[in-house]
C-alpha cells in the first residue's frame, strides 16, 4: 500500500469508472439472457435507461466538492426518514411498502436510506473521539438503527441487514475502540441465540416442522410441546424461517423440494456452468424454468450457467478493480469526511456483493438483495453509481494538508511520553504529526 | 492506526472473496459435471402411463373381472391449482377465439369475465357430478393434488402431471358422457376423458372369491413399494403404488395381484414436447380360477333358496381343485363402493363374510369317518369290532356327551356305527385314541392348518393341540377333548372348505391334496399319502354309502325323496351344537351374555363325495343355525350332486 501518495487518484479515478461501466454491461447481458427465455419483458432495456441515468448521476456525484454532501447529510437524512415513513401510507405492492410509484419509475428510499446514512455517519464521525468510549457508541447506533428499523418493517430484510456491517467498517475505520465493537457483537450474538420457548399449539403443521427442524430441542408432546430455539428465530415470519431451514438443510433431499428449492435450483444453474460456461443461447430456457426471481437477486446465478467459473472469476475482478483503488484513495486522502465516505462505500458494495452472492451459492440464506451494477433495478443502479461516483469524488480532490491526519487515535493504554520540548497545545493526547 | 486499519479491512475484504472464489471452484469445477447433469435432468419431464389390471377368468375361460372401458371427467391440474400463468393464458384464448386482440385492455378485461363465469359453472358443473356419485368434492380434490405431490416427490422434480387433466369423478357411463357432452363448451379446464374401471360380470356370483379391489393404502404402499434400496429409479417407477392406484382388497384379486397388478408405462419429455424415451406400460397378467362360474351360479340360487345362511364346497376328487364355493349371503361386487357401509354394517348376517374359508364351525358328526380311520389306523379298531350303545357315554360320569338316539343303538359295528351316526360308539374309539393320537390324525387331514389355496381370507380354524391349549385355555388335554374331538365337537373347529376336503382324502383312498383355486400362480399343491390300507378305506366308504342308501341312514329318507338322484353317493350328516350368536346389542364393545340371541339351533351338515365307486366329485353342505344335517343339508346335498351331474362333473351311476 506504500506508493507515491500523489500520483494514485486520477488513474484509480479512471479505473472505477471503467470497472463501473464494464458491470454494468455484464447485468445488462445478464438480465437480457434472463428476459429472453421470458419472452423480452422488457428488462434490459430499462435497464439500460437506468445506467444512463446511473452514469448521469455518477458524473454529478463525482463532479460536485464532496464536502457540499457532508453539509447536507442532516437535510438529506432527514428526507429520507419522511420517505420511509411516507410509504407505509402507499399502497402494498407484492406484500410489502417497498416502493413509492410514480408512474415511470418506482423509487424505493430503502435504496436511498443507505447512501444518506454512509454520508451521514462520516459527516457525524469526522471529527473527535467521542465514539471512543461506550457511551459515544450510542448516537451512531441509533442513527443506523432509526432507518434500518423503518425498512425491517417494510418488511425489506435484505436492505436493513446492510447497514449494520456498514456502520461497523465506518465505526472501525473512524477508530472505535476494538474491545467495543467486539463487544457489542458478542452481545448482539448472545442475545439473538438466547434459548426462548415457544408452544407448538397454536402453529400450523408445516410452520411446526420448520421450527422444530431449526430448535435447539423440543419438549413435552402433544398440546404441551414446545419448542425451544434462538430468539431471533422467534419473532421470525414464517416465510424467513423457511428459508433459514431452506439454508441450514441444503442438502437434505425433503427440504431441497419445498423451502430449499429457490437455492437449490441456483446452485443448479450456476454449478452448471462449469468452467466455461454453456455459451448456448438457446438452452437459456432453463434459467426461465428454474429461477422465477432471475433478473433481480439471482443474477450471479445466471452469470455463472451462462459464463462459467471464468466469467465470475473476471465479475469478480471488476469488484476487485473497484475495492482496492477504493481502499487506495481511502489511504490518499487526508479529509476526515472524505476518508470515512470512501470507507463506507466501500463497506456498502462489500457487505451486498458477499450476501448476494454468498445466497446464490449457498453461502448465505436468501434474502432480497441486488448485486450492485449487475441486478435490475433503478433505484439500486442509480444509487450504488452515486455511492461510486462520491468515491472517486473523494479520489481526485486533491488531499487537504492544512489539518491534521485525522484517525490516529492513541491508544490510551499506552503511557504517553513526556516530551517537554514539543508542547502542543491542548494537552499530549493527540500524536503530532511528523512533518 | 488508520492506515493499519486499512490494511485489516483490505485483508478482510480479501478474506471473503477468497471464500467465494473457493466455493465458487468448487461448485464449478469439482462439482460442475453434477450439476450441468442436474440442470439436463431438469429440462426433461416425466409422464406416468396407465396400463390394465389383468383379468380373472373361470376355468373356462370366462371373464369374472377386467378393465372395462369407461369415462372420466377430469380437471387440469392448472385450474385446481389455480395457476395464474394458465389462467392468463385461457384469457388470451378467449378473446382470439372472439377474434379480439388479447392485448387490448378492454377486450382482456372481457375475456376475463368470461373466464371468471366458466371457471365457476365447471366448480358448479363438478359438484353436482361428485354429488351423483356421493363424492365429497373437497376430498376428491385433495386426492388429485395429493397424488400429484406424491409423484413430484418420487419423481423428484417438475413433473407432467402438473400440467395434466386429471380425473375427479371416474366411471362415467355413456348416458352420464352424453348428457354431459353439450355442457363442456362452456366449461373451462374439463374435460372427458376415456377411461377404464374394473367391471365384475358376474355381480354378486362368486364375489368372495373374485374379492374387490380400491384405492391403495399407505400401508399398504410401504409394505410393497420398493425403494431405492431395493431396484433402480425406472423400475420403481413402473411398479410402485402411487397414492389412487387400485389394489386388490380382498379374494382373488389380494391373492394375485402380483400377477394382475399392470406395470405402468413411462415418456420422458425434452423440453416442452419432445419424446426422448418411452417404455411401453405392460398389462396385468390373467389369472385362471378353478372355479366354473355356471355351475357356482346355479349353486348359489340352490344355497339362496334353502333360507339360511351358509356355505357349500364342491371339490374335485382327481384333482383337488374347486370346482365351486359359494357363501350365501352374497353382495353385488359391481356395487360393492356404493353399498359398503350397508354391507359392513350387517353384523347379523355378516354379508362380506366368506363362509367357506373365512368362517369355522364346529364339524359335528361329518368327522366320523375320520375318526374312524383314526382308529382302524391306529390299529384301535378293527371294521369288526363291536361296541355296545346304551345312549351315553361309558367313561364319563354323567354319561356326556350323550348319543344322540336316547335309549341307545345297542351293539354296533363299523359301518352300522357310521350309518346311524352314533356317538357313543365314535366317543369310545375316541377314547381308546386318546386326544393326542387324535389330534394327530386330524392335522394330518387338514384341520388345524390353512387348507391352502392361498385366499387371504383363509383361516386355519382350531384344533386343540396340547400347545395350543397350554397357551389359550391354561390346561392339558382332559379325557372330555378326546370325547368332544372324535365327534366334532369341543375345542374343534373348521372352515366348510375343510370339510369338504377331508372328504375329498377319503374319496381319494387316503390321498391328502391340498385344494386348488387357481390352476397356474398360486401356491404349490400338496400332496400326502395317509398310510391306511384299502380295507380301512372300504369300510368307511361303505359306512358312509349306508348313511345315504341303505334304511336306516341318517340321511336316507331325505334322499329317497322327490326325483332319484341316479348316481349313489357316500355322505356324512352333521348336526353340530353351537352356542347361540348374539350381537353387541348393548353396545359395550363385546358379546357375553347380556347381549341379545340373535340366531340359534345346530349347524346342519352334510359332506360326502360321489359316486360311491368312481368318486368324481367331493363336497361339504353348512346351513347356519338350520337344525338337522340329514333332513336340511342333505336334500341341498342331493341338489348339489343333481347339478353337479348337469354340468358334467358327474358322469356315472357308480
Amino acid at each position: 500500500m506504500a506508493g507515491d501518495e500523489k500520483k494514485m487518484p486520477r488513474f484509480a479515478v479512471v479505473f472505477i469508472t471503467a470497472a463501473m461501466l464494464a458491470l454494468m454491461l455484464v447485468g445488462i447481458l445478464a438480465i437480457r439472457i434472463s428476459e429472453q427465455a421470458e419472452g423480452n419483458s422488457g428488462f434490459a432495456y430499462k435497464q439500460t435507461i437506468f445506467a444512463i441515468v446511473g452514469v448521469i448521476v455518477f458524473a454529478i456525484c463525482a463532479a460536485v466538492p464532496y464536502p457540499k454532501f457532508g453539509k447536507a447529510a442532516y437535510p438529506l437524512f432527514g428526507v429520507t426518514l419522511a420517505l420511509l415513513v411516507l410509504v407505509f401510507f402507499l399502497p402494498e405492492v407484492r406484500g410489502s411498502h417497498r416502493w413509492i410509484d410514480l408512474k415511470f419509475f418506482k423509487v424505493q428510499p430503502s435504496e436511498l436510506a443507505k447512501l444518506s446514512l454512509i454520508i451521514l455517519l462520516a459527516w457525524y464521525l469526522r471529527f473527535g473521539d467521542h465514539y471512543r468510549s461506550l457511551v459515544g457508541l450510542i448516537p451512531p447506533f441509533l442513527l443506523t438503527l432509526v432507518p434500518m428499523m423503518l425498512i425491517l418493517r417494510e418488511p425489506d430484510l435484505g436492505t436493513s441487514l446492510l447497514f449494520l456491517p456498514t456502520l461497523y467498517v465506518m465505526l472501525f475505520m473512524a477508530g472505535a475502540k476494538r474491545r467495543h465493537l467486539f463487544g457489542i457483537v458478542c452481545v448482539g450474538t448472545v442475545l439473538l441465540f438466547i434459548p426462548i420457548p415457544q408452544s407448538t399449539a397454536s402453529m400450523s403443521t408445516d410452520v411446526k416442522e420448520t421450527r422444530k427442524a431449526l430448535a435447539y430441542w423440543t419438549m413435552g408432546s402433544g398440546d404441551s410441546e414446545y419448542v425451544v430455539s434462538a430468539s431471533v428465530l422467534a419473532v421470525m415470519k414464517k416465510h424467513q424461517l423457511e428459508r433459514i431451514d431452506g439454508f441450514l438443510r441444503q442438502d437434505d433431499p425433503r427440504v431441497i423440494q419445498g423451502k430449499g428449492y429457490h437455492l437449490h435450483r441456483s446452485k443448479i444453474v450456476l454449478g452448471s456452468g462449469k468452467v466455461t460456461g454453456r455459451g448456448d443461447w438457446a438452452e437459456a430456457e432453463i434459467y426461465f424454468r428454474m429461477l422465477p426471481d432471475d433478473h433481480t437477486d439471482f443474477i450471479f446465478s445466471i452469470i455463472g450457467g451462462q459464463w462459467g467459473f471464468v466469467g465470475c472469476v473476471i465479475l469478480l475482478g471488476l469488484y476487485i478493480v473497484i475495492f482496492v483503488l477504493g481502499v487506495e484513495i481511502a489511504y490518499a486522502t487526508h479529509d476526515a469526511f472524505g476518508r470515512l465516505l470512501a470507507v463506507g462505500v466501500l463497506g456498502l458494495l462489500v457487505s451486498q456483493i458477499f450476501i448476494n452472492v454468498g445466497m446464490t451459492m449457498g453461502l448465505m440464506p436468501i434474502t432480497g438483495m441486488t448485486l450492485p451494477f449487475i441486478s435490475y433495478g433503478g433505484s439500486s443502479l442509480i444509487i450504488n453509481c452515486a455511492a461510486l461516483g462520491l468515491l472517486v469524488n473523494v479520489g481526485h480532490r486533491k488531499p487537504i494538508l492544512l489539518s491534521r491526519r485525522p484517525f490516529e487515535h492513541k491508544e490510551p493504554t499506552a503511557p504517553i511520553p513526556y516530551r517537554p520540548l514539543e508542547k502542543v497545545a491542548g494537552g499530549a493526547r493527540w500524536e503530532v504529526p511528523k512533518p | 492506526m488508520y492506515k493499519h486499519r486499512l490494511k485489516i479491512l483490505l485483508i478482510f475484504i480479501a478474506l471473503m472473496f477468497t471464500v467465494v472464489l473457493v466455493r465458487l471452484g468448487y461448485m464449478q469445477i469439482v462439482r460442475g459435471d453434477f450439476y450441468r447433469q442436474q440442470a439436463e435432468r431438469s429440462l426433461e419431464s416425466v409422464q406416468l402411463l396407465p396400463s390394465y389390471r389383468g383379468r380373472i377368468l373361470d376355468r373356462n375361460g370366462v371373464i369374472l373381472a377386467e378393465d372395462e372401458a369407461c369415462h372420466d371427467f377430469c380437471l387440469d391440474y392448472r385450474f385446481i391449482a389455480a395457476d395464474p400463468r394458465w389462467i392468463r393464458a385461457r384469457v388470451r384464448e378467449i378473446a382470439k377465439a372472439e377474434g379480439m386482440d388479447p392485448r387490448d385492455e378492454k377486450a382482456k378485461a372481457w375475456a376475463t369475465q368470461v373466464y371468471d363465469r366458466r371457471a365457476r359453472y365447471t366448480w358448479q358443473l363438478t359438484g353436482q357430478i361428485a354429488a351423483e356419485f356421493g363424492l365429497e368434492l373437497p376430498e376428491v380434490l385433495g386426492r388429485v393434488c395429493r397424488g400429484v405431490q406424491r409423484v413430484r416427490q418420487a419423481v423428484g422434480r417438475d413433473v407432467r402431471e402438473q400440467r395434466m387433466a386429471h380425473a375427479v369423478i371416474r366411471g362415467l357411463d355413456e348416458r352420464q358422457v352424453n348428457s354431459l357432452r353439450p355442457l363442456m363448451p362452456e366449461t373451462i379446464g374439463a374435460s372427458i376423458v376415456p377411461s377404464h374401471q374394473r367391471r365384475y360380470p358376474f355381480g354378486a356370483t362368486a364375489c368372495h372369491i373374485i374379492g374387490v379391489t380400491g384405492p391403495v393404502f399407505r400401508k399398504e404402499m410401504e409394505r410393497w413399494n420398493l425403494t431405492a434400496h431395493d431396484a433402480g429409479w425406472l423400475k420403481r417407477m413402473r411398479s410402485n403404488y402411487l397414492p389412487g392406484d387400485t389394489i386388490g382388497k380382498m379374494g382373488v384379486e389380494k391373492m394375485a395381484e402380483r400377477l394382475l397388478r399392470p406395470k405402468r408405462g413411462f415418456r420422458r419429455f425434452e423440453r416442452i414436447d419432445e419424446v426422448t424415451e418411452e417404455v411401453p406400460a405392460r398389462p396385468g397378467g390373467d389369472i385362471q380360477l378353478s372355479i366354473d362360474i355356471e355351475l357356482q351360479a346355479k349353486l348359489t340360487q340352490l344355497l339362496a333358496g334353502s333360507g339360511h345362511t351358509g356355505s357349500l364346497v364342491v371339490l374335485s376328487v382327481p384333482k383337488g381343485e374347486v370346482l365351486a364355493m359359494v357363501s350365501w349371503p352374497t353382495y353385488d361386487l359391481n356395487a360393492y363402493r356404493q353399498n359398503y357401509s350397508r354391507l359392513v354394517g350387517d353384523t347379523v348376517n355378516l354379508p362380506l363374510h366368506n363362509r367357506a374359508v373365512t368362517s369355522v364351525y364346529a364339524p359335528g358328526s361329518t368327522i366320523k369317518p375320520i375318526t374312524a380311520l383314526a382308529g382302524l389306523g391306529a390299529g384301535k379298531i378293527t371294521p369288526d369290532t363291536t361296541i355296545t350303545c346304551n345312549g351315553e357315554n361309558p367313561y364319563s360320569r354323567n354319561g356326556k356327551p350323550r348319543c344322540w338316539y336316547r335309549s341307545g343303538h345297542g351293539p354296533l359295528e363299523l359301518v352300522a356305527a357310521l350309518r346311524k351316526s352314533c356317538n357313543s360308539y365314535f366317543v369310545t374309539v375316541g377314547h381308546w385314541l386318546g386326544a393326542k393320537m387324535l389330534v394327530y390324525w386330524m392335522r394330518d387331514f387338514g384341520f388345524g392348518q390353512k387348507p391352502g389355496t392361498g385366499l387371504p381370507e383363509e383361516r386355519s380354524g382350531v384344533i386343540g393341540t396340547e400347545a395350543w391349549l397350554r397357551r389359550y385355555r391354561d390346561r392339558g388335554f382332559v379325557p372330555s377333548d378326546a370325547w368332544n374331538f372324535a365327534i366334532g365337537q369341543g375345542v374343534f373347529s373348521a372352515s366348510v372348505l375343510h370339510v369338504a376336503n377331508a372328504h375329498a382324502t377319503i374319496a381319494r383312498n387316503g390321498v391328502f391334496l391340498s385344494p386348488l383355486l387357481v390352476a397356474e400362480g398360486g401356491p404349490p399343491q400338496t400332496r400326502r399319502e395317509l398310510p391306511l390300507p384299502q380295507l380301512h378305506m372300504d369300510a368307511v366308504a361303505q359306512g358312509m354309502y349306508e348313511v345315504v342308501n341303505v334304511r336306516g341312514g341318517t340321511a336316507y329318507r331325505y334322499f329317497r325323496q322327490g326325483i332319484p338322484l341316479g348316481v349313489e353317493i357316500c355322505g356324512k350328516t352333521g348336526t353340530a351344537q353351537v352356542p347361540p350368536m348374539r350381537i353387541d346389542s348393548n353396545k359395550d364393545g363385546r358379546i357375553d351374555r347380556r347381549d341379545v340371541i340373535v340366531k340359534q339351533g345346530n349347524h346342519a351338515w352334510f359332506a360326502g363325495f360321489g359316486p360311491y365307486r368312481r368318486p368324481q366329485i367331493a363336497f361339504a353342505v353348512l346351513l347356519e343355525y338350520a337344525g338337522s344335517g340329514g333332513r336340511n343339508a342333505g336334500p341341498i346335498a342331493k341338489e348339489v350332486v343333481r347339478i353337479c351331474k348337469e354340468f358334467g362333473y358327474v358322469t356315472e351311476g357308480g
